[in-house]
């Protein structure tokens, strides 16, 4: 089911067709993959983007949102403004089909949840995390219920690596600066070769 | 009272016939609300303000004090408990708002106290520093748990462990000294502090600016909050730590107080920076593309002084970028209290006012503008003390003692269910009046031109 592309509202007018062109390659990887079709064996499960704008990145979030499920997490690395958040946004926009979602930065909250009361399908928990504020230690991961909200709820976490064991088994996305734009490395290799996130990737 | 505003009703579409509807139905909801105004004085039952639709409140139930009250007649003590994310705090006040004891532990001193190395330790550290600052915050106040008349906690919103700590630790203490419990929520406690030493009477404005929140509120009564307007993206806190953070400004007290220092030495008109949303009239925030903007400018500034990303900058453009920023910041909320005004001039009755609450309240530069952007447009001004606007339980015991005065409280429950997402209701808008205007015709208007 090609829903990979949920936005009703499209506002990608500006966006450079080198980059649109990166976008459809993704989408046309995620056709073949869904459809079963054989993916060459030496494909890199790893992506390099060059975004131009806010809503590519929030689009590039879409992608991965829309098969979401409980149990995945993806963690999201990248300096102070690089679009963290605005790719949580757009993952969570296209999960829940709401593309007004309101989606703010858990930097002081530590944890923003998000369930069937604001849209997502079935039994699908969203955790926003952000882990800035904490110092990295033991009592941080109890305080958040780590252990349990990894393995039960699908996980977005920004800033990773303050964790002393950062979360094996998730999507990498890696966001680095480059003058207004960024440029974006998806890395999917920890993931099982079926996931769905695999073969968007 | 439904018979008198019918004849008043009446009298209306009698006296003026050709009265278009909406404006008839705004009379009857002005004498409507003439006649059931809601009063939130001291043992008046107030179930739910739906404020839906056209008149008076509905009073669904009878007040229910599921743990039974304190003696209103005499002033009694209330314990409140507060953590529902970093810090854990308690403390002691008089229903009469005299504060007898208050502790706060900040979660990482905990921490840093026990090493934090051994896993199962994190969960007794926690625990073991709720028992220490309910101790502190009572003996301070002199007094023990049977003097107390009751004990309070905030339920939610929050992190889901670290309400379930103070929820049950304070359940814990009311069933074993059968004391009344009550359940607070933690913004409407921000909201609420600033009655506790000002006469301040419902309804009113509540801007609530901390690192994790950002929200225009209409306080209409305890249990009757509604959302204004609140972040997009980052909270005012969070937007001043991150721009501490971008100048490499830092202090124990954290970047944002760090940076309304640096702010102090610098020339407010020195960066330009976009003020953010200035096409929208809403009282909605966003402060990522300020946040954005200032990487640019330093960014710039590195080029322009020939550094590279690593040196630092030097001290004077640190103190411009920090007090334009500071600037910038300020000139948004400046906007979206003007529109909140607006909104809300018409509920708002004859002396209208503003609290300012949640942390960033400390803000000096901010209170000043927020203070004259208020006298400006004929609204008061609260302010509660610097220490009452950061997370604390004086705020819990305060919100508890206005609780339980309408009547109010909560079952005891040890295994009491937190509520870790407790969103405000959106404020819906009066419908606006339409007035038939009769406009002059093409020759008067073109006579009245030339």
């Amino acid at each position: 089911p090609q829903n990979l592309a949920p936005y009703r509202h499209d506002r990608c007018a500006s966006a450079s067709t080198t980059t649109m062109r990166a976008l459809r390659s993704l989408l046309a990887l995620g056709a073949k993959g869904a459809l079963g079709l054989a993916t060459k064996p030496s494909t890199p499960a790893a992506a390099q983007l060059r975004l131009a704008s806010e809503i590519q990145m929030e689009r590039l979030g879409g992608i991965f949102g829309a098969t979401a499920a409980n149990g995945d997490t993806v963690c999201l690395s990248g300096d102070l403004g690089a679009g963290k958040t605005v790719f949580s946004r757009g993952f969570l926009r296209s999960a829940s089909g709401d593309a007004r979602m309101r989606v703010t930065s858990p930097t002081y909250l530590l944890d923003n949840a998000y369930d069937g009361r604001d849209g997502l399908p079935g039994d699908l928990v969203v955790h926003h995390m952000d882990l800035y504020r904490l110092a990295g230690d033991v009592g941080d991961a109890y305080v958040l219920d780590l252990d349990r909200t990894l393995a039960e709820c699908c996980c977005l976490v920004e800033w990773p690596d303050r964790l002393e064991k950062e979360p094996t088994a998730a999507l990498g996305v890696e966001i680095r600066l480059d003058g207004a734009c960024r440029r974006v490395t998806v890395d999917a290799s920890a993931l099982d070769g079926d996931h769905p996130w695999r073969a968007a990737t | 009272m439904r018979s008198a505003i019918m004849l008043f009703a009446a009298a209306a579409r009698a006296l003026c016939p050709r009265v278009t509807q909406p404006a008839r139905r705004s009379i009857i909801r002005a004498a409507k609300s003439k006649v059931n105004k809601p009063r939130y004085a001291t043992g008046m039952a107030k179930a739910v303000y739906r404020g839906e639709g056209l008149g008076a409140p509905s009073y669904d139930s009878a007040p229910i004090a599921l743990s039974g009250l304190p003696d209103t007649t005499k002033p009694y003590a209330v314990l409140g408990i507060e953590t529902s994310c970093d810090d854990t705090a308690a403390a002691v006040v008089r229903s009469d708002g005299t504060i007898l004891g208050e502790s706060v532990a900040s979660q990482h001193e905990v921490h840093a106290k026990y090493g934090g190395i051994v896993p199962g330790l994190a969960k007794e550290a926690h625990e073991l520093a709720i028992d220490a600052v309910v101790d502190e915050a009572l003996q301070q106040a002199h007094l023990t748990m049977s003097d107390v008349g009751a004990v309070a906690a905030t339920v939610g919103p929050g992190l889901e462990i670290c309400l379930r700590v103070g929820a049950r630790k304070a359940a814990h203490l009311a069933s074993k000294y059968q004391k009344p419990f009550l359940h607070c929520h933690h913004l409407e406690a921000h909201c609420l502090v600033a009655r506790l030493q000002t006469e301040l009477e419902f309804p009113y404005l509540a801007l609530l600016v901390s690192g994790g929140h950002c929200q225009l509120l209409w306080v209409q009564g305890v249990g009757d909050c509604s959302v204004l307007g609140g972040t997009l993206d980052d909270a005012l806190g969070e937007a001043y730590d991150k721009a501490a953070r971008m100048l490499q400004l830092s202090s124990a007290t954290g970047g944002g107080p760090a940076l309304e220092r640096a702010a102090l030495r610098g020339n407010a008109t020195a960066v330009d920076l976009p003020v953010p949303m200035k096409k929208r009239k809403d009282c909605d925030f966003s402060y990522a593309g300020l946040k954005n903007a200032l990487r640019g400018r330093v960014a710039e500034k590195r080029i322009e002084r020939g550094l590279s990303d690593e040196d630092t900058l030097p001290d004077q453009d640190v103190y411009d970028l920090a007090a334009s920023f500071q600037s910038v910041a300020i000139e948004h909320v400046e906007d979206r209290l003007r529109v909140a005004f607006k909104r809300v001039v018409g509920e708002a009755g004859a002396s209208p006012t503003l609290a300012l609450v949640g942390g960033v309240a400390a803000n000096a530069e901010l209170r000043r503008r927020v203070a004259s952007v208020a006298s400006q447009a004929g609204w008061r001004l609260v302010v509660p003390p610097p220490r009452l606007c950061t997370d604390n339980g004086v705020m819990v015991a305060w919100a508890a003692v206005e609780k339980a005065s309408l009547g109010f409280s909560d079952e005891i429950d040890e295994e009491v269910e937190v509520i870790p997402r407790w969103p405000f209701r959106e404020h819906s808008a009066p419908e606006p009046v339409k007035i038939a205007v009769k406009l002059a015709s093409k020759a008067e208007r073109a006579t009245a031109a030339a």
